[in-house]
């Protein structure tokens, strides 16, 4: 067709693209900011000065680096992991979903994490002490992960109907199963005893305290694999948009595509809320200030939801780590508290939310 | 080439069409036509691999319900009748999305031509969501030109399946948009439409297949489905058709009658 050659103008929707190149580069050095500026920060009033001073004359006293290398590296290293997957999970739940407020905390993830963790904590006491020996500190973790991905596999199944998974069936089996761990948890809540919902109350409201090399070596094999491999994704995502009718008739294998984005929002999810515990917002928060600034084109989109997503949470965990010190805030409190008046924010610019 | 034979879809417990055997020849532009909740659509959906349906559907020899996604979409592009977007795209980046993996994979100046055919050149940068119904036709027909931009490609021809490609738009780009089919036939490739309009069928295409009532009661050139007798059981109504000068059949229905 000779004669389909009419304009040739590459003017218009490249500056978004351009944009978000540049923003990948800013959130790649907001990041390295943010992480040095973290490691000079905390309780024990070892400052940047002093690290580096002392770093330069390879005279770190044992306590500082102690503090530096078993406290703070690993603390920083698990906010940036944490971050990047809660971020990232929320990206590819709201593209699966179609609905920028969708977030695995609401398709029962979240909740059947938080359920395992519970359990774990309520009723770890009744495990024979054998078992319980071998769990050790990971009784919690591991829990909270099991429940996790157990909750995204049943979700799958009673959304999934010959070969087809139905996303309104699964939102709303979400938020019946959602309501289902949460009378559970209730009970679970009032059998306990006074130490475990100390415990449960900590533990429900995320926190990166607990942050060591070993908590990281468990999520780390879950997490990092998604963060790299999610662009690969994009393009299916971004066809998605269309409709998974539309994106099939554009080449996109749509129930592969759907399978991929669960597996890899259980991994991420259920990883993070095993090692930090339930951190709200994030995934809701950091793809729609994106979306905003740089569009909704998930090649860039993913990557700058992982490194916003670092960055917010290495943030916030300074401010919760800081601001009541020496005592230590849960920084689910702190992200809750930043991010819930975004997410009403959107809800009110959005009058008419896509339905599904 | 398309070809159907003795499909029969089946959606919930109602059977919504029944035997349907029909084919349709590259280089030709076919319309399907027919009163409201005759099966047009659904039709359509089962030629496009999106529903499943008894029979033997046939794309260039491809068997529809066993084709990769990929096979099908490197043959055919389909444009639904209505395309909302979850997310704020731009016009350009929507166009985008027909840029397959394959050949034109690297013709990034494809999108900005395709929206010069429909009109649309100096859009590229709205917001999708800000459009109206008609625009928003016009760019999705954008992208599916870009996905089968060649009409006779190495492996064959290509196909464009259009659901109701006019229903919204004005005269100006109704006319507009039938020629871009007619063009995208005339150059070898595959058009089929599911259409409304009788008139601009009778118009602008080759073939009709009428539906009526889940099955196909007629199909060939405007001349031998545009009759009286055909289109007054089809529609339940009183039609005569008229011969215009230099043009087709032309048809008005008789109010008093319906």
């Amino acid at each position: 067709m000779a004669s389909f050659a009419l304009g040739r103008n590459h003017s218009s929707g490249g500056t978004r693209e351009a944009r978000a190149g540049l923003m990948l580069r800013a959130l790649i050095v907001l990041a390295l900011l943010v992480s040095v500026v973290s490691l000079g920060t905390g309780a024990a009033g070892l400052g940047l000065a002093d690290l580096f001073q002392a770093g330069l004359r390879g005279t770190l006293a044992p306590r500082d680096q102690v503090i530096f290398w078993n406290i703070r590296l690993p603390r920083l290293a698990m906010g940036l992991l944490i971050g990047a997957a809660l971020a990232v999970s929320g990206a590819l739940m709201q593209g699966l979903f179609r609905n920028p407020l969708a977030d695995p905390g609401i398709v029962g993830v979240g909740a059947g994490a938080g359920l395992g963790a519970v359990l774990a904590i309520v009723l770890g006491g009744l495990l024979p002490a054998g078992i319980a020996v071998q769990f050790g500190g990971h009784l919690v973790p591991v829990a909270a992960f099991l429940g996790g991905w157990g909750a995204t596999l049943l979700l799958y199944r009673l959304a999934t109907r010959g070969g087809h998974t139905s996303v309104a069936n699964m939102l709303l089996a979400g938020i019946a199963l959602g309501a289902l761990a949460g009378a559970v948890t209730g009970i679970l809540v009032y059998l306990a005893d006074d130490r475990q919902l100390r415990d449960l109350t900590f533990w429900s409201m995320g926190s990166l305290a607990g942050a060591g090399w070993g908590k990281l070596a468990t999520a780390l094999p879950l997490i990092l694999p998604v963060l790299v491999f999610s662009p690969l994704m994009a393009r299916g995502l971004n066809a998605l948009a269309l409709g998974e009718a539309q994106a099939a008739h554009l080449g996109i294998e749509v129930e592969r595509l759907k399978q991929l984005i669960i597996l890899a929002v259980a991994a991420a999810t259920g990883a993070s809320v095993a090692v930090a515990g339930g951190i709200g917002f994030i995934g809701i928060v950091v793809p729609h200030l994106l979306r905003i600034s740089t569009g909704p084109n998930h090649r860039y989109l993913l990557p700058n939801a992982a490194l916003l997503g670092a960055s917010l949470l290495v943030g916030a965990d300074m401010i919760a780590r800081t601001i009541v010190a020496p005592a230590e805030l849960p920084i689910g409190i702190v992200t809750a508290v930043l991010g819930a008046p975004v997410f009403l924010w959107i809800l009110m610019r959005r009058q008419g939310l896509v339905g599904i | 080439m398309l070809q159907l034979e003795h499909v029969s879809i089946t959606l919930g417990r109602r059977e919504v069409l029944r035997d349907v055997s029909l084919s349709a020849r590259a280089g030709t532009l076919t319309a399907i036509v027919g009163p409201n909740g005759s099966g047009k659509t659904t039709l359509l959906r089962a030629i496009t691999g999106e529903i499943a349906y008894q029979g033997k559907i046939t794309l260039n020899g491809l068997d529809v319900a066993r084709a990769k996604a990929w096979q099908l979409a490197a043959v055919r592009a389909v444009m639904a009748q209505e395309t909302q977007l979850a997310f704020p795209f731009t016009v350009l980046e929507v166009v985008r999305l027909g840029l397959s993996m394959g050949e034109n994979a690297g013709a990034q100046d494809l999108p900005q031509r395709a929206l010069a055919e429909v009109d649309l050149l100096h859009h590229g940068a709205r917001n999708y969501q800000d459009l109206s119904g008609g625009e928003r036709q016009r760019v999705q027909l954008a992208r599916a030109l870009v996905q089968v931009w060649n009409p006779v490609a190495a492996a064959g021809a290509r196909w464009l399946f259009l659901d109701e490609p006019v229903a919204s738009l004005d005269l100006g780009h109704q006319v507009q948009v039938m020629r871009l089919a007619r063009r995208f036939a005339d150059a070898g490739g595959g058009v089929v439409a599911v259409m409304h309009d009788l008139n601009l069928s009778a118009m602008f295409c080759d073939h009709l297949a009428l539906l009526a009532d889940g099955g196909l009661i007629a199909a060939g050139p405007p001349e031998s489905v545009l009759t009286d007798a055909l289109l007054s059981t089809a529609y339940n109504c009183t039609i005569r058709t008229n011969q215009l000068p230099n043009a087709g059949p032309w048809l008005l229905p008789q109010a008093v009658a319906c």
